[in-house]
């Protein structure tokens, strides 16, 4: 073989590379069969390349990025551990002071959110903005992000800046994962009952639009308790008055009465979150009963909508090929053992599809027949040493924290390192067929491993912050 | 395996029983995440010997006078000396495995341990925190004014300390304290310390086996928060008084068994700051001084105590020439951070991953913060450019601190609340200003800002005065019907 004819076969995998990280889903055929059945091998090469691709393509377009790269000294990218080091931590989309948020500084805030992508968002007016939910709106409106933010439980938000395109992305990704699930996937309308509100900036309400868009085709079809936005003030707000109470010092906290008659409002609205559920069932039930559904969120979402409809006496509500997609969720809360029975028993279905993912990947890794999450080839896996952060081996059956790149991720940097602990066998294929690579058993949380063995100290460190803290206050 | 080879991979952490050594029956503890697994006694098949039921065997500690108590005490301080003291060697050694500060600053503690039971130091104690004469016997106080004589006695009780681990020095304090009110205590060691406390109660019983003080102080280790165990052991009939040294968890647990006849005395969790006035940029010896103090603050014990400053607020002023004399003031700090001795400042035994996450992710705000230091885990300086804390403050440790620059005092009285124990101040009049109102909002101690690691035994404690609180106080009212009208004659 020629080194001219190298030279294309280099070019072709990166065309490849491209086409596969520009749109995995219609790379793949918008098949999910496709999608797992690659052969690992060929998976790990087209993987590189594009890895290769992205880090080419945005190291001097997100300014955080360049700036970790050059301290890290990578120019380019060999292996795929050499990407390692240029891995986001969590820490990276909350790097800005608390005070900024609290003074509405959203011109500051931009500055901060366009050193994480590619848009530039310092021409935005955001001027006039007096709350976080005005700034989203114009945000919204005048650039190509949807930002999603978190809770917000420290004073600060994450803000993470995902772009609509990638919004749309993942959520075709989705469909293709619910369609591949019906007998006949030209048949496919689905219903969505939430049993919350339709709209909001936390990651798992901005997909809400998406769903609509590309999984049930039309507005009519989607129910939400609540129509309207969830205030990401009033979240905020909550968690600043949570913590100025556990603090004892509630009074000395400057908020504005406007934004704390909301968060009564919205405080209100939980507690009688009960009574009007009941009502939403009612008329829901008498529309949809029998009807195919989709649900994706949390469990806790979905196991209070299984409560709820299990309470009134009803059970196999909906038609049988109903697809609900759950995942890990609602942190710190430890899901009841038969919150999955319950669910299944109220809709009707066989099983739950349990997906893992986070915000930060725009990647579901979803479980299969045997029980095991298998890897979206649009993200690749990688354990690290828990201690040092180095990539363990890539042979073996091996536990570490996880981290990814998310290929997929074209206007923010899609490395990221989770909080999370896993296993995974990289040897022998899984009984299911996919030929994808699979996380062996549990999924664990480092933070909640930590400070579980009895080591007391008088200082009020983290964790026991926030075991008081939410020990003495429940939200959300 | 049989039960000695396991013992001879891992250590055992015996437990005492008023006076008696016992190991056997043991079970495995610990070894999550990297941590030392030890051994210990199974403390469920010694449940019904670990409390005292009777509290009339207290009265065995009534034979002996305050005199006795304190000669007592000074041959045990004597012999906590771990030179020659085997216990106290293993229990170093192994300690160095366990504690979250490093060997040298563990031999420090090690070092001065006997120092507490000094004559001097438990007479101070003892006169500060009850007043002898209440110990030694009933005291009259002045009639009261309805003509009631009265006398009044501190009585010891029976006891259940769950200490904290990250000094050796409360294991050594919890046991002076119950010499001094007779009372009996029982210590549960927490996994971070398993071996101090057990380490100076065989020491007691190598100095006399059949002492009252001997024998009214049990040792102990069990997962905190085992249900089955403390359902049982916390119960009016068996303790009177549980002393929660920190940890929430610990607490938390415990305050689901608090009824009447069963009080809990908390030291909670909490965190310190310092405060620095202008004058600290008097004069390029001023700083010199405020930086080397303020790394004392907060990189003294290597940041493991409630006693370490954490955030700093400093009236530095909040423009360009106020954050740049900031940026010298971090700068100088983190320099004077190297030099602390190694007795109590080291790198940090192991730098949080979640913490260094944070602090490298400020390394690309630097339009807002400016990180010196931290590169090789030694800990850093964190400077804020504008008047803001970090907002992983709580989480700030291994020798990392967060400075905060402010225009005028005011702005730091803010930063004091529920969780505040010291704050640090500088210059020392300036306490004179700030020290009402913080302590209002929740300081509870005020120290000369260097100092946050140093002070005394002999003083209230996070705002309560616990050794008074861990007695019974009794009293004998003596009324005469000629003096005091009897309710009978009341109209």
């Amino acid at each position: 073989m020629s080194s001219t004819s190298l030279q294309i076969t280099a070019d072709n995998l990166q065309q490849e590379a491209i086409r596969f990280c520009s749109d995995t889903d219609a790379y793949f055929g918008s098949s999910d069969e496709n999608l797992h059945g690659m052969p690992r091998d060929r998976l790990a090469a087209l993987q590189l390349a594009a890895l290769k691709y992205r880090f080419e393509d945005l190291k001097d377009r997100i300014p955080m990025l360049q700036q970790l790269a050059s301290r890290q000294n990578i120019a380019s990218l060999e292996t795929l551990e050499d990407v390692v080091p240029i891995l986001f931590e969590h820490t990276m989309y909350k790097s800005y002071p608390p005070m900024l948020l609290e003074k509405n500084r959203f011109a500051d805030i931009n500055k901060f959110i366009s050193r994480l992508t590619t848009y530039d968002l310092s021409t935005i007016d955001v001027s006039e903005c007096q709350s976080i939910d005005e700034w989203i709106e114009v945000m919204d409106r005048k650039s190509e992000l949807e930002i999603c933010h978190s809770s917000g439980t420290s004073g600060t938000m994450s803000f993470l800046p995902t772009s609509k395109k990638e919004w749309d992305k993942f959520t075709r990704g989705t469909r293709t994962t619910v369609r591949s699930r019906l007998a006949d996937p030209d048949d496919n309308e689905f219903y969505c009952i939430y049993p919350y509100y339709r709209d909001g900036a936390s990651s798992h309400l901005r997909i809400n639009n998406y769903c609509i868009k590309h999984i049930l085709g039309d507005e009519s079809r989607f129910y939400s308790a609540y129509p309207g936005w969830m205030s990401s003030d009033v979240l905020y707000l909550a968690a600043k008055v949570r913590a100025a109470k556990a603090n004892g010092e509630l009074d000395r906290v400057n908020i504005n009465p406007a934004l704390m008659q909301r968060l009564r409002e919205f405080e209100e609205l939980q507690q009688n979150m009960p009574a009007h559920l009941d009502t939403f069932f009612e008329h829901v039930m008498e529309e949809l009963r029998g009807k195919r559904v989709y649900f994706g969120g949390t469990w806790n979402l979905l196991h209070k909508l299984a409560e709820q409809g299990l309470k009134m006496g009803e059970e196999a509500m909906f038609a049988p090929d109903s697809v609900i997609i759950s995942g890990g969720g609602a942190k710190g809360v430890t899901p009841p053992e038969n919150w999955q029975e319950d669910v299944c028993r109220f809709f009707g279905i066989e099983r739950i599809l349990m997906g893992y993912g986070m915000s930060e990947v725009q990647q579901m890794h979803y479980q299969c027949e045997q029980g095991r999450y298998h890897f979206a080839p649009g993200a690749i896996p990688f354990l690290l040493d828990p201690d040092t952060s180095e990539p363990l081996p890539r042979s073996g059956t091996v536990t570490g924290r996880a981290a990814f790149f998310d290929l997929t991720a074209e206007t923010r940097w899609g490395g990221f390192i989770t909080g999370d602990e896993l296993t995974i066998n990289w040897e022998t294929p899984c009984a299911c067929g996919r030929q994808s690579y699979f996380i062996e058993g549990e999924i664990e949380r480092y933070s909640e491993k930590q400070g579980g063995d009895d080591k007391i100290s008088c200082a009020a460190t983290e964790n026991a912050h926030k075991e008081a803290m939410d020990f003495l206050t429940h939200f959300e | 395996m049989t039960e000695s080879a396991i013992k001879a991979l891992r250590p055992v952490a015996n437990m005492v029983i008023r006076g008696q050594i016992i190991s056997d029956n043991l079970v495995e503890f610990g070894g999550r995440g990297g941590d030392l697994s030890f051994l210990a006694p199974d403390a469920h098949q010694y449940l019904d010997r670990l409390p005292m039921g009777n509290p009339g065997k207290l009265s065995e500690l009534y034979e002996l006078s305050f005199d006795d108590i304190v000669d007592y005490l000074s041959k045990v301080g004597d012999a906590l000396d771990v030179s020659t003291n085997e216990h106290l060697q293993q229990a170093r050694e192994l300690s160095y495995l366990t504690a979250p500060t490093t060997p040298s600053i563990v031999d420090a503690s090690y070092a001065d341990l006997g120092s507490f039971f000094q004559p001097d130091a438990v007479r101070e104690d003892a006169e500060s925190q009850i007043g002898i004469k209440y110990l030694e016997g009933w005291v009259e106080e002045q009639p009261r004014r309805n003509g009631m004589r009265l006398k009044v006695r501190c009585f010891g009780a029976r006891t259940l300390h769950i200490v904290a681990g990250n000094a050796p020095a409360i294991s050594a304090l919890s046991i002076i304290r119950n010499a001094i009110l007779r009372s009996d205590a029982l210590i549960k060691t927490p996994s971070n310390d398993p071996f101090t406390a057990l380490a100076i109660a065989q020491t007691m019983i190598d100095v006399d086996p059949q002492h009252p003080i001997t024998k009214h102080l049990s040792v102990a280790y069990w997962r905190g928060g085992d249900t089955v165990l403390e359902e049982k052991l916390y119960q009016p009939h068996n303790v009177e008084k549980i002393i929660a040294w920190g940890g929430y968890a610990s607490v938390k647990h415990v305050t689901q068994y608090i009824q009447p006849g069963l009080e809990l005395i908390s030291l909670d969790p909490k965190r310190s700051i310092s405060i620095i006035g202008k004058e600290a940029f008097d004069s390029e010896s001023a700083m010199q001084d405020v930086a080397l103090r303020l790394a004392s603050d907060f990189g003294g014990m290597n940041q493991v105590g409630c006693v370490n400053a954490r955030v700093v607020y400093v009236q530095s002023g909040t423009d360009e020439a106020g954050i740049e004399q900031l940026n010298q003031l971090g700068q100088m700090t983190y320099d004077a951070l190297a030099k602390l001795p190694a007795s109590i400042s080291t790198k940090p035994k192991a730098y949080d991953n979640e913490l260094r996450a944070h602090v490298d992710a400020l390394r690309f705000s630097e339009d807002w913060y400016r990180v010196i230091g931290g590169e090789d885990d030694e800990g850093a300086v964190i400077v804020s450019q504008i008047p803001d804390a970090v907002d992983f403050a709580t989480k700030l440790d291994h020798r990392t601190a967060n400075l905060v620059p402010i225009d005028s005092i005011d702005e730091a009285t803010a930063a004091a609340n529920a969780y505040t124990q010291t704050v640090g101040v500088y210059p020392e009049d300036l306490k004179d200003d700030i020290g009402d109102l913080l302590s209002l909002y929740g300081a509870q101690r005020f120290v000369s800002l260097g100092y946050a690691i140093s002070g005394t035994t002999a003083a209230p404690q996070d705002g309560i005065e616990p050794v008074r609180r861990m007695a019974k106080w009794i009293t004998n009212e003596i009324s005469e019907t000629g003096v005091v009208t009897p309710p009978w004659q009341w109209d």
